[in-house]
């Protein structure tokens, strides 16, 4: 296993103090996934290998030598044994890079928020950082796709530290804006990915669920595990702290005059049911929802998460 | 004033502040708050919250709307005072309704004072019509004024409610006081000619004078029917302060032309509280005078305004206070008959202008101001003395005459008797002579005494009959000075003729000053002399109150001054026999009088007088005489006398072997008629409104 020191800088989405946090976690995936080489995880392809895992009939034509002779002994038939292929695997990150991502950034005045603004696209790149440097530490490999007007920006899957250090790179130099795509982009995604492995959604879902959940299910289908990080502000979930307000939609302009502390008790009402939604539908589709709040840590969420996760693999 | 069901505008033209009401609703389309911009990640759940709150945000500003009309409107309704006119009466709760009822309506003066915008009349009147609603259908019923004159408005008992109704809308209230005794008799002599129960229904403000003694002016109750019921109905309003102006009062009371007369008038407090009273005396043509003069509560005091008219005539005076609640008595009226210069005669045979004889301090008492003075003197010798000389003198002085005449004597006998005023000031032994000569004129002699001998001394006049109308003028420091002056020469008198009247005596109990009518005229005598050698008198100032006292006792006067309070009668005459005119104070033409003309006079009568004011008499468009008439100072104390206890005793006096019962009303303006003024509900109403409209508008605005 490389260590740590391959990381040769602090990186704005990932720092040393949250590398300590994170070393003794492992990112396993509970799907068999189809890497290319020897790793953790268990692979759908029948090889040379050390363990056991099945016996098929003899066809003519086979190697000789991979015949069981202590079950023909036994039963006077041929048949072959099949050992699991143990590989590494593909973790491919998606984040949404939308303007909607970009809250609380441009938040009211049209004077620009200070850089040290902590925006929901940062929280969803440090989440991914941190589990980009797991995957690489236990020698799996990572690709980064963002979504922007649809697909912006694929990093083919490696398993390196300095591949690492490019996408982190990458993350920073992102600026998110536009619409989403996320269908689309997950679409495109779906034709650059060919082997199975883990697909990670970091966004806030807010595009047509209908579109997404089909292009979610083109991944499941393929027995690619798909977990949603759902990334929402405390402001999308209570409401700003005011009264009388205009609000305009960050990606599409539309706007809206109402009270937000009046209108807080039925927005709230409301976007529960929109959660509650998307948890249903997705993990009725076998895909993990996991909702974020910026306002906590973004290292506690991953460990809870990772804590929980670890249990049902 | 106009009515809003039973809410009465007292000032409606303070409707037009509705046109505030602008105010908030063009507020209200305004309204543009200032929203905050605030980009948003996705609106998509605001747009539904948004459909939502927004109709919940339109009624929130619709009622916030509503609540601000509400205050604009209440505090417009305040500025029009409202009064609530209230419901039934309760007359009916105690039995079965009457077959027969009268309602006495009270309608002195003191029903003229307001509350709350309102007449007393006004409030009894509606608490009349509202009786007579009550009434079953097939009741009959009448009314009864109790004015200047008792007057029914139906000659019989009458189930027409609506000829009732308009007798009770005309009523008004008269200038004097009623005479309750008198309408409570026609009353139970009305029920007496209907069959079945009867009510007498008495509406009043209770005011004393109108129920003073009525339970003994009543008659017998043997005049009532049975089963008869009286209700005395408390005044639905509280007692109303008053203040009133009365009892006018002219000193002289018989000016001259340019002699400074005093009109004094008196202000009396009907109220618990001390009153600053600005009073005011005017004329036709100018004010004549302004006082202030402060009247502790339930007092009285007079003011009094100096006024000098130069021009002889009747003078139309009227002392004017502030309105209050009951006008009729704010202001009274006089008549300042004015007169010419009085002549006066002075027999004497000395020189006037000798200081020390009797006709020097004569001539300077009667006219002290000269040419100015309200007297013209001439001067007579005694043997000058003839009736033509002195028939055209007011008085004729005689004093230091050395012989009087048998003619001189004569002519002053004829004077006399003719209606002339003599006074004799003289002692000494030419004055024996003079009185002889004087009493030597027959058929009847003038002397008011038997004259004694001379005697000389020092004699002081001791006392006197000071309420006599020749000595009421003397006040306690003049009577104190008459008293100290030295006289020296006095006759002894043996006899005072009986239709004497001796004013004033020496020490010695002597009488020193008589007076005696003598046909129409009078003499005033006195046993002293007024030259220096007689005593020192002459010198003295009381020497000048003697003098205008006997002139103003001695002269003719024309017709007196009346002072009449309304609702009695005038009878006065009038020089002349043209056709006389009588003109009211409303300046209509009078047609209720009498007049008996004689060749030389007229004698009007005017029967009742039934308003306050001048009225004047004319002949050949020229007024020849004035009479102010005044409302009854009774009338003016509003204070209200217990309807229970009265009606008691009313009933008492009623009851006596028929069954005659009495109540009176239930609840004192309670349940009855109720006149609320509304103004301070509305405020209160109105801030109520104010809070709530505070209270929502922050905690939405929150």
């Amino acid at each position: 296993m490389s260590s740590t020191h391959s990381l040769s800088t602090d990186h704005r989405y990932l720092r040393m103090e949250d590398l300590s946090r994170l070393r003794h976690r492992l990112f396993a995936s509970r799907n068999v996934v189809e890497g290319h080489y020897a790793g953790r995880h268990a692979s759908p392809h029948r090889g040379h290998s050390v363990e056991f895992n099945d016996y098929r009939e003899y066809t003519p034509g086979e190697e000789v030598g991979a015949i069981d002779w202590k079950v023909f002994g036994r039963s006077d038939r041929l048949y072959i044994k099949l050992f699991e292929h143990q590989t590494d695997m593909a973790v491919s990150l998606l984040i949404d890079a939308s303007a909607s991502m970009c809250y609380p950034a441009v938040a009211s005045d049209a004077a620009p928020a200070p850089a040290t603004t902590h925006r929901k696209y940062d929280h969803a790149c440090m989440m991914a950082a941190a589990i980009a440097f797991l995957a690489v530490r236990q020698q799996d490999r990572v690709a980064l796709a963002f979504a922007r007007d649809g697909l912006a920006g694929f990093h083919r899957p490696h398993g390196t530290f300095a591949h690492l250090s490019e996408l982190l790179a990458h993350m920073e130099g992102v600026t998110p804006g536009g619409n989403a795509a996320l269908a689309a982009t997950l679409r495109a995604l779906a034709g650059r990915i060919s082997r199975k492995g883990l697909l990670i959604v970091f966004s806030d879902l807010w595009d047509n669920q209908d579109d997404i959940l089909r292009a979610l299910t083109i991944f499941t289908h393929r027995g690619n595990e798909v977990i949603v990080f759902h990334i929402l502000h405390e402001d999308e979930f209570r409401l700003p702290n005011l009264d009388d307000a205009v609000f305009l939609d960050s990606e599409t302009g539309s706007r809206v005059r109402l009270n937000a502390r009046e209108a807080q008790a039925d927005y709230q009402q409301r976007l529960a049911r929109h959660l509650a939604g998307w948890a249903t539908a997705l993990r009725t589709r076998g895909i993990d929802h996991n909702i974020v709040n910026t306002a906590l840590p973004y290292h506690e969420s991953l460990e809870r998460y990772l804590f929980a996760r670890g249990g049902r693999v | 004033m106009p009515t809003i069901a039973a809410i009465t505008l007292s000032s409606p033209a303070m409707l037009a502040g509705l046109a505030l009401l602008a105010i908030p609703v063009i507020a209200h389309l305004l309204n543009r708050r200032i929203r905050r911009p605030v980009v948003f990640p996705s609106i998509a759940i605001l747009l539904a919250t948004a459909a939502t709150q927004a109709k919940l945000q339109r009624w929130r500003r619709w009622l916030l709307l509503a609540l601000r009309c509400i205050i604009v409107t209440l505090i417009v309704m305040a500025f029009t005072r409202p009064v609530w006119r209230g419901s039934i009466p309760l007359l009916f709760a105690q039995g079965k309704q009457p077959d027969n009822m009268v309602i006495v309506v009270d309608s002195s003066a003191s029903m003229a004072q307001h509350v709350a915008g309102l007449s007393a009349m006004q409030m009894v009147q509606s608490q009349a019509r509202k009786t007579l609603d009550a009434l079953a259908p097939g009741a009959s019923a009448n009314v009864i004024v109790a004015g200047g004159t008792i007057t029914p408005a139906a000659t019989s008992m009458t189930p027409d409610r609506s000829s009732l109704d308009a007798a009770l809308l005309a009523i008004r209230p008269s200038a004097g006081e009623v005479d309750l005794a008198a309408a409570l008799n026609m009353a139970a002599d009305m029920l007496g000619t209907a069959a079945g129960a009867g009510e007498v229904v008495v509406l009043s403000d209770m005011q004393a004078t109108a129920w003073r003694d009525l339970p003994t002016r009543l008659r017998d109750g043997a005049a009532w029917p049975a089963d008869t019921r009286l209700s005395v109905l408390p005044p639905v309003w509280q007692e109303v302060a008053n203040v009133a102006i009365s009892d006018p009062v002219i000193r002289p009371h018989a000016p001259i032309a340019g002699e400074r007369m005093q009109i004094i008038v008196r202000v009396a407090n009907f109220s618990p509280e001390a009153r600053d009273v600005r009073v005011e005396l005017a004329s036709p043509q100018a004010t004549l005078g302004r006082q202030t003069a402060s009247v502790r509560p339930w007092q009285s005091r007079q003011v009094g305004f100096e006024v000098s008219i130069d021009k002889p005539g009747d003078h139309l005076l009227t002392a004017t206070i502030a309105d209050d609640g009951l006008t009729g008595d704010n202001r009274v009226h006089v008549v300042a008959r004015v007169g010419e210069r009085i002549g006066v005669t002075v027999v004497g045979d000395d020189d006037p202008d000798e200081p020390g004889t009797a006709s020097f301090y004569l001539h300077r008492a009667i006219a002290p101001a000269g040419p100015r003075s309200r007297c013209m003197v001439m001067h007579l010798r005694g043997e000058d003395v003839t009736l033509e000389r002195i028939a055209d003198s007011s008085v004729v002085f005689v004093a230091g005459v050395s012989r009087l005449t048998r003619d001189g004597a004569a002519s002053l006998h004829q004077y006399v008797t003719q209606g002339g005023g003599l006074a004799w000031l003289d002692a000494g032994e030419h004055t024996s002579a003079n009185m002889a000569a004087l009493d030597g004129v027959r058929p009847d002699s003038l002397l008011p005494w038997e004259f004694g001998p001379v005697r000389s001394g020092a004699f002081t006049l001791a006392t006197g009959d000071f309420t006599s109308p020749l000595l009421r003028d003397f006040d306690v420091p003049a009577r104190d000075a008459l008293t100290r002056i030295p006289l020296r020469i006095s006759h002894r008198i043996h006899a005072v003729h009986p239709a004497s009247a001796v004013l004033l005596r020496f020490s010695d109990g002597t009488p020193a000053l008589v007076q005696r009518t003598v046909g129409v005229g009078t003499l005033v005598a006195a046993n002293f002399g007024v030259a220096a050698d007689a005593g020192d008198i002459g010198r003295h100032g009381a020497m000048v109150v003697l003098t205008q006292s006997i002139i103003d006792a001695l002269r003719p006067h024309a017709a007196r001054r009346q002072d009449v309070t309304v609702g009695h009668p005038i009878q006065l005459r009038v020089a002349g026999s043209e056709p006389v005119r009588v003109i009211a104070p409303d300046g209509s033409e009078l047609s209720d009088f009498s007049s008996i003309a004689t060749p030389t006079h007229a004698d009007i009568v005017i029967p009742r007088t039934l308003a306050t004011g001048f009225y004047r008499v004319e002949q050949a468009d020229r007024m020849v005489a004035a009479v102010a008439v005044n409302a009854d100072i009774r009338e003016s104390d509003l204070r209200q006398v217990d309807s229970a206890a009265t009606a008691a005793a009313v009933g008492d006096s009623m009851r006596r072997d028929k069954s005659v019962a009495v109540t009176a009303a239930a609840t004192p303006g309670g349940d009855d008629d109720a006149h609320v003024a509304l103004w301070g509900w509305c405020l209160l109403l109105a801030l109520v409104v104010m809070g709530l409209e505070s209270a929502f508008g922050t905690r939405w605005r929150r």
